[in-house]
């Protein structure tokens, strides 16, 4: 046995092997140095075998039966493959194999690093808790827990990808969550067949209902109290292990302008922001194209000081208008990426050359108008208004979308892009629920959290879109 | 991906190739943006003069500090109204002519007495052609009209465009029904239509942008003397400025209304501010009367008594007022008969009644100068202003 799994591990420069000389039988310990816990490993195994362990028989059987029961440790396991075993081991285990004996034992004594809990990233916030989740699965989990005491909240074990094996884990309140969902959920995860999973979004790719959208119909987040509260409204949640993102479905578009603070603030201004978020996603969209639109196709749409003012600052600019909003949204795409990418000692850098390209020096050079300038400007301030950075992607992706229609057919090409985008985005799905609920359909009794965001004592329903098992908070 | 999805957007698109778009497209910059259009007949042909005011973008978006530029030019063609205008003005604008945003139409006064049939027809039936812009009669030759910069306003056709509109807002003595398609709803009805006059102060034309750094402001510019009254498409007299007052009165074609009042011996300025009008129609037995009420809330503008504002004044006001309204309009009416001008589109209203005598009544083209009108006005003073007791000075 203990061959057989030397031999599996090919011996790397991390796989101890550990003999107990104390015994009249070979005892070996196996385990990866680099995960467990050298300090925990020679106080409750090495110590205990070599110093206390009684050589009362020749009997193996008898030495596995005292280790199995007086070594202490968190969770101890017999395995009899060899496959368990060196699953065991790489999941930071130290195996205990007794020659003569066909089972071996695995005592936990893992240890990987982690990193301390810390403010989420991707989103901030003035009021409400600070925690983030971590790359590590039982703190996210701790996390949870610490603000959801209640016996039926389920974490389900998911083991996915047959080289990584990650951990992943199906979080429900078993009382609240539609079964079907959870049902869809855990057989969609367990349907996966990949070799690996190193974050979340691989997940999100195989659950998504379908690849052919920009729209994200799940959600992901960095925050423990956003997944509470999901949790708490019928929604499911999947933790990954090795990344502090977790996914949140089912989900649909207007949840896309829903910020955690919108809860921790008065309703009023809640509603207020989210209609700012919903006003800003129009802006991000329609800006560039109705510009285009206006200029090229429709100018009789503008008041005239407005069309003099435009056709002045045009004037003597050398490519039509549709290219050179093509071209400053595509630096500014560039810009941005660059931004994401570089060093962050490099930013200074950046915003002194990007003020530049998209800003005064270009207008005086006579390459663009100031106008473009303002509508590139306010589209990529709109932009990043999106609470939701896969959703501000999409963002991004329509309005190049709308650029190209309207720059080819105008108004007409807007008219039919928007129409076309209405249509999809009531044809799509998120796990059984309308992905524009409570719209189309409508549900009234739901518009109390979708547009507006009522005062807490009024919310004292569940969202029905979610059918959620119980009906009352 | 199923073929049934891929293959929508790709018919949208490429059916999207046969509309108009793509070949409708033309850059703002390369528009050739018309302010203001002026209209003549031409003196030797039975041709029109035709004026078009094209803005110049950059004359207008000139920086504070900079001295003017123009801000406009003049194109003068010598066509047929309707005879392949976009062929000919290809050989001089180099842009292409954009109509949808001019301010104004002025038509000169022998053209506009030789009737307007032809050259509404010419606006209404071209989609880039609007008639929502205000027509303005005349008074002087159109070319020094049109080859002349206003000054305070760089576009003449914006400039005006704000005296009308101001001078409705303030006095009432213009309406701001006065544009081309309140000309074609009177022209099929044969009701009186009234469209502001306007002249040209100075003797000749300030053709040159030179003239925006000239501190007068009255010489070389445009004024509005009255009004042109036009039956069908034709213009058949004129209204002086007070006249217009009166019509605009008795038609509500807008709710501000001012007039000057002497009580006491000392003058009284009031304005009127929302002007409610009820016309009604009467048969008694042969006789037909027309009821015309007015009501009306006042402010007093200005007060020049020298004795204290108290309730006796306002009701000595109100009733000068309302005394002032019935009398005026009566004598507007009246001196209107004599013209044969049916201000009040009397003969209109007869035909809009119902049954067979109504009918009978209407058959007669001239029914309307044998009715009678009575008038009666009901104005509440509203606001007094800010002095109760004027100073006396002694």
């Amino acid at each position: 046995m203990l061959d057989a799994v030397l031999q599996k591990l090919s011996l790397s420069m991390d796989v101890a092997v550990y003999p107990v000389v104390s015994s009249p039988y070979k005892i070996s310990l196996v385990y990866v140095s680099s995960i467990v816990d050298k300090n925990q490993l020679l106080q409750f195994v090495i110590r205990p075998l070599t110093e206390h362990m009684p050589c009362v028989t020749d009997d193996p059987a008898e030495s596995f039966r005292w280790c199995n029961e007086y070594l202490p440790a968190a969770e101890k396991q017999q395995a009899s493959s060899v496959q368990a075993c060196v699953e065991g081991i790489l999941a930071g285990k130290c195996l205990i194999a007794i020659d003569g004996l066909s089972t071996c034992l695995l005592l936990d004594t893992a240890k990987f690093p982690t990193r301390a809990i810390s403010e989420p990233t991707a989103e901030t916030s003035i009021r409400g808790p600070q925690e983030g989740f971590t790359e590590e699965l039982e703190i996210n989990i701790s996390l949870i827990r610490k603000r959801l005491r209640d016996p039926r909240l389920h974490f389900e074990k998911i083991i996915i990808g047959h080289t990584t094996k990650t951990t992943s884990s199906v979080v429900y309140i078993s009382s609240i969550a539609a079964d079907e969902t959870v049902d869809k959920i855990c057989s969609r995860l367990r349907s996966i067949q990949t070799d690996s999973v190193l974050e979340s979004s691989y997940l999100e790719e195989w659950l998504q209902e379908t690849i052919w959208s920009p729209f994200p119909t799940l959600l992901n987040t960095e925050r423990p109290d956003v997944v509470t509260a999901h949790l708490l409204e019928g929604k499911v949640a999947i933790l990954t292990e090795g990344t502090p993102t977790a996914i949140l479905a089912p989900m649909t578009f207007f949840q896309m302008f829903v910020t955690p603070e919108d809860y921790y603030q008065r309703a009023e201004f809640a509603t207020l922001l989210r209609w700012l978020r919903i006003l800003s996603f129009l802006l991000a969209v329609f800006t560039p194209g109705l510009y285009i639109s206006i200029v090229s196709f429709n100018q009789e749409l503008l008041p005239t000081p407005l069309l003099i003012s435009l056709a002045a600052q045009r004037e003597g600019v050398p490519f039509p208008a549709f290219l050179e909003a093509l071209l400053m949204m595509t630096i500014f795409e560039v810009l941005r990426e660059a931004g994401l990418r570089m060093p962050r000692i490099a930013g200074q850098a950046i915003s002194i050359v990007g003020a530049l390209v998209v800003g005064e020096a270009a207008v005086a050079a006579g390459l663009v108008s100031t106008g473009m300038v303002i509508v590139v400007s306010v589209t990529a301030i709109a932009n990043f208004v999106a609470p939701n950075y896969s959703f501000g992607i999409s963002q991004r992706i329509i309005q190049f979308l709308f650029l190209f229609l309207a720059g080819f057919i105008g108004l007409f090409g807007l008219l039919c892009g928007f129409l076309l985008l209405l249509i999809h985005l009531v044809s799509l799905d998120s796990f059984g629920t309308a992905y524009f609920a409570p719209l189309a359909p409508t549900v009234l009794s739901d518009w109390k959290d979708t547009l507006v965001r009522a005062p807490k004592k009024w919310m004292h329903t569940m969202p029905r879109i979610f059918r959620p098992k119980r009906k009352v908070r | 991906m199923p073929p049934a999805i891929w293959k929508l957007p790709v018919v949208v698109i490429l059916a999207s190739f046969l509309l108009a778009g793509c070949w409708d497209m033309k850059e703002i910059n390369q528009l050739a943006i018309v302010n203001l259009i002026g209209v003549d007949t031409h003196k030797n042909t039975d041709k029109q003069e035709l004026y078009y005011q094209v803005i110049n973008p950059k004359g207008i978006a000139t920086q504070a500090g900079a001295p003017e530029k123009a801000t406009v030019y003049t194109y003068r063609f010598i066509e047929r109204l309707g005879d392949q205008f976009e062929d000919i003005s290809p050989d001089v604008i180099p842009r292409q002519l954009f109509t949808q945003h001019y301010q104004a139409i002025v038509v000169s006064e022998r053209y506009a007495k030789s009737g307007l049939r032809e050259l509404l027809n010419f606006k209404e039936g071209h989609p880039e052609r609007g008639t929502n812009v205000y027509l303005l009669v005349s008074d002087a030759p159109i070319d020094r009209i049109m080859d002349s910069f206003i000054p305070l306003e760089p576009l003449p056709g914006r400039s005006m465009r704000s005296i009308i509109e101001n001078q409705s807002e303030m006095t009432g003595r213009i309406s701001t029904h006065t544009r081309m398609k309140d000309l074609i709803e009177n022209m099929e009805t044969g009701q009186i239509s009234v469209f502001p006059i306007i002249t040209y102060i100075g003797e000749k034309s300030s053709e040159n942008s030179n003239r925006l750094e000239h501190i007068q402001g009255t010489n070389g510019n445009i004024a509005l003397l009255g009004g042109a009254l036009f039956i069908h498409d034709r213009m058949v007299g004129k209204l002086t400025k007070d006249e217009m007052k009166w019509y605009n009165l008795l038609n509500r074609k807008h709710e501000r209304f001012l007039e000057t009042l002497v009580i006491n011996g000392e003058s009284v300025q009031v304005k009127t501010l929302n002007t409610r009008l009820m016309k009604k129609l009467e048969l008694h037995g042969e006789e037909l009367i027309l009821h015309i009420q007015i009501f009306a809330n006042t402010n007093l503008i200005f007060n020049d008594q020298k004795v204290p504002t108290t309730t006796t004044l306002f009701n000595q006001i109100e009733a000068e007022f309302n005394q002032r309204i019935q009398k005026e309009s009566q004598r507007f009416i009246e001196d209107s008969r004599k013209k044969g001008w049916d201000v009040l589109g009397i003969q209109y209203l007869l035909h809009l009644k119902k049954g067979a005598q109504w009918k009978r009544l209407a058959e007669d083209k001239d029914r309307w100068k044998k009715v009678k009108v009575v008038i009666s006005s009901h104005n509440k003073i509203e606001t007094i202003g800010s002095l109760i007791s004027p100073y006396k000075g002694e």
